[in-house]
C-alpha cells in the first residue's frame, strides 16, 4: 500500500499530464460524431455569448462591405420576382421550405473538418439537418442544436458529401472538398459521355431533402480524366467566399419527418 | 521584482487576446498564423510540472473554444508541452538543465542558429501534431505534412519578429 502511494506522489505529474490529454481527446472525438443532439460543449453559454459580442465588433467595420452586397442581392431578387410571374416552372423558394435569416457566430476554413457555429438555437425553432445557403451558395448543414446557437457542418468538411448538378446538361454527382484551397471543390461520378464544358455552372441537385433544386454553387474551373476511368473529376470553383461570410439564411424541408418515415436509405445529402 | 505567477497570468491574457482577435482572422494559403505557441516557448523552467501541464491546458481550451477547433489545440498543446524538455536539452545541450532557470537567457544568449532549432522544433511538432490528429488518415499524408509546413513557416516568421521585441541583448 505504501509502495502504492508513494508510486502516486511520484508520479504526479505524469499522472495529471495523461488526464489532461484524455479530457481533450474525447473532446476531439465528440466532434465526429455526425447529427450529435447531445448539447456540445463549444457550442452553448457563455464562449458563444462571448464571440457574439467581439464578432459585433468587427461586423460593424464591415457595414461598408455588407451594404454593397445587399444592394446587389436586391437586385438578383428583383430580377427573379420578375420572371416568376413570366415563368412558372421556377421553384426556387416553394412552400415547402421555411427560410430564417441567421449571423455566423464563429467560422474557420484552415481545417479539413471545418465546423460553423450560428447564433440561431430550437428557441427560434431551428432542428437538425436544415441546411445553410447564402445567395451565392450552399454553405453547410446543422448537426447540433442548442437554446440559442447551433453547430453546422461546414461544406468545406471533407466528410461530408453533397448532391450536384450540372445546370446545362443535368448530369449529377457528388460534390465533396479535398482539403487544400477554401475556394475549389471536387465534383465525382460525372459520366464520360457528358458533353461538359469549362465554366458551366454547378447548382444543387435536388436528390435529397435538406437543399432544394437550383440553388448556385460554382463553376467548372478544370476537368481531368483518369485512364480507364469513364467518370470525371471536376474542379469547382465555388462562388461563395467562405473567408468573409457573415450571415446565412436557414432552411428547413417541413416535409422532412414525412420524407424520413419513407425510410429512404440516401448517403449524399 | 515581479513573481513569476504574475508575468504568467499576464502573458496568458495578452498572448491569448491577441491570437483570438488578431491572428485568427489571418489566413495565408488557407493556413493562419499561430502565435499561441509563444506562451509555450518562454514558459518559465522552475515551475511545478503538474501546475505547468494544468496551465497549458486551460489556455488550450481557451485557444479551442474561441477557434472553433473542438481540443485539437488543447491535445497538440500537452504533447509539445511534454516534448518541450527534450527539445530545450537537444537545442541548447551545452547548459545544465537544473541550474539556468530561466527561458529569457535560453533566448538571448545564444546563437541564432541554437534558437532557430528550438522554435522550429517546437512549432513544427506542435503544427504536425494539429493536422494529424484533424485529419487522421494514413493516406493523405501529403496534406498534412503541406499544412503543418506552410503554417509552420508562416508561425516561425512571425514569432521570430515579436519575440525580438521582447528578448534582445543589452548591449549598454
Amino acid at each position: 500500500m505504501r509502495n502504492f502511494i508513494n508510486f502516486f506522489i511520484e508520479k504526479f505529474d505524469k499522472i495529471v499530464f495523461l488526464i489532461f490529454l484524455l479530457i481533450s481527446f474525447s473532446l476531439i472525438l465528440n466532434r465526429n460524431f455526425f447529427q450529435n443532439s447531445k448539447i456540445n460543449f463549444f457550442s452553448n453559454g457563455i464562449i458563444s455569448s462571448i464571440n457574439n459580442q467581439t464578432k459585433q465588433i468587427s461586423n460593424y467595420l464591415n457595414l461598408k462591405f455588407e451594404n454593397a452586397n445587399l444592394k446587389r442581392e436586391n437586385l438578383d431578387l428583383k430580377i427573379k420576382l420578375n420572371s416568376i410571374f413570366k415563368d412558372s416552372s421556377i421553384n426556387y423558394y416553394n412552400g415547402e421550405y421555411k427560410i430564417k435569416i441567421a449571423d455566423i457566430v464563429s467560422n474557420s476554413i484552415k481545417y479539413s473538418k471545418n465546423f460553423l457555429i450560428i447564433n440561431k438555437g430550437h428557441n427560434d425553432s431551428v432542428k437538425l439537418d436544415d441546411g445553410l445557403i447564402t445567395d451565392e451558395g450552399i454553405v453547410g448543414i446543422i448537426n447540433q442544436v442548442s437554446p440559442k446557437y447551433s453547430t453546422a457542418i461546414s461544406i468545406l468538411n471533407s466528410d461530408l458529401k453533397i448532391n450536384a448538378k450540372i445546370k446545362r446538361t443535368n448530369h449529377f454527382g457528388s460534390l465533396q472538398w479535398n482539403g487544400k484551397n477554401h475556394k475549389i471543390m471536387t465534383l465525382y461520378d460525372i459520366p464520360k459521355s457528358a458533353n461538359i464544358m469549362i465554366n458551366d455552372s454547378v447548382v444543387s441537385g435536388g436528390m435529397s431533402f435538406i437543399f432544394q433544386e437550383n440553388i448556385p454553387i460554382g463553376k467548372i474551373k478544370n476537368i481531368n480524366l483518369k485512364e480507364n476511368s469513364n467518370y470525371f473529376i471536376i474542379d469547382v470553383e465555388l462562388f461563395e467566399n467562405f473567408s468573409t461570410l457573415r450571415s446565412v439564411y436557414i432552411i428547413s424541408n417541413s416535409n422532412k419527418s414525412e420524407l424520413d418515415n419513407l425510410n429512404v436509405n440516401n448517403e449524399i445529402y | 521584482m515581479r513573481s513569476t505567477s504574475s508575468i504568467i497570468f499576464f502573458r496568458f491574457i495578452i498572448i491569448f487576446l491577441s491570437q483570438i482577435i488578431v491572428f485568427n482572422n489571418i489566413t495565408i494559403y488557407g493556413a493562419s498564423a499561430d502565435i499561441y505557441i509563444i506562451f509555450l516557448l518562454v514558459f518559465p523552467q522552475n515551475i511545478n510540472k503538474s501546475l505547468y501541464y494544468s496551465i497549458i491546458f486551460l489556455f488550450g481550451i481557451f485557444l479551442d473554444s474561441f477557434s472553433n477547433s473542438f481540443g485539437i489545440i488543447t491535445f497538440s498543446l500537452l504533447i509539445s508541452s511534454y516534448l518541450r524538455p527534450y527539445i530545450l536539452d537537444f537545442s541548447f545541450g551545452n547548459f545544465d538543465m537544473r541550474k539556468v532557470g530561466k527561458v529569457r537567457d535560453y533566448l538571448i544568449n545564444t546563437t541564432i542558429y541554437q534558437k532557430l532549432t528550438y522554435i522550429l522544433l517546437v512549432v513544427f511538432s506542435h503544427n504536425f501534431i494539429i493536422y494529424s490528429v484533424e485529419i487522421f488518415s494514413i493516406y493523405k499524408i501529403q496534406l498534412i505534412l503541406r499544412n503543418a509546413t506552410i503554417s509552420s513557416l508562416i508561425s516561425i516568421t512571425l514569432i521570430l519578429i515579436l519575440m525580438s521585441f521582447f528578448y534582445y541583448k543589452n548591449e549598454r
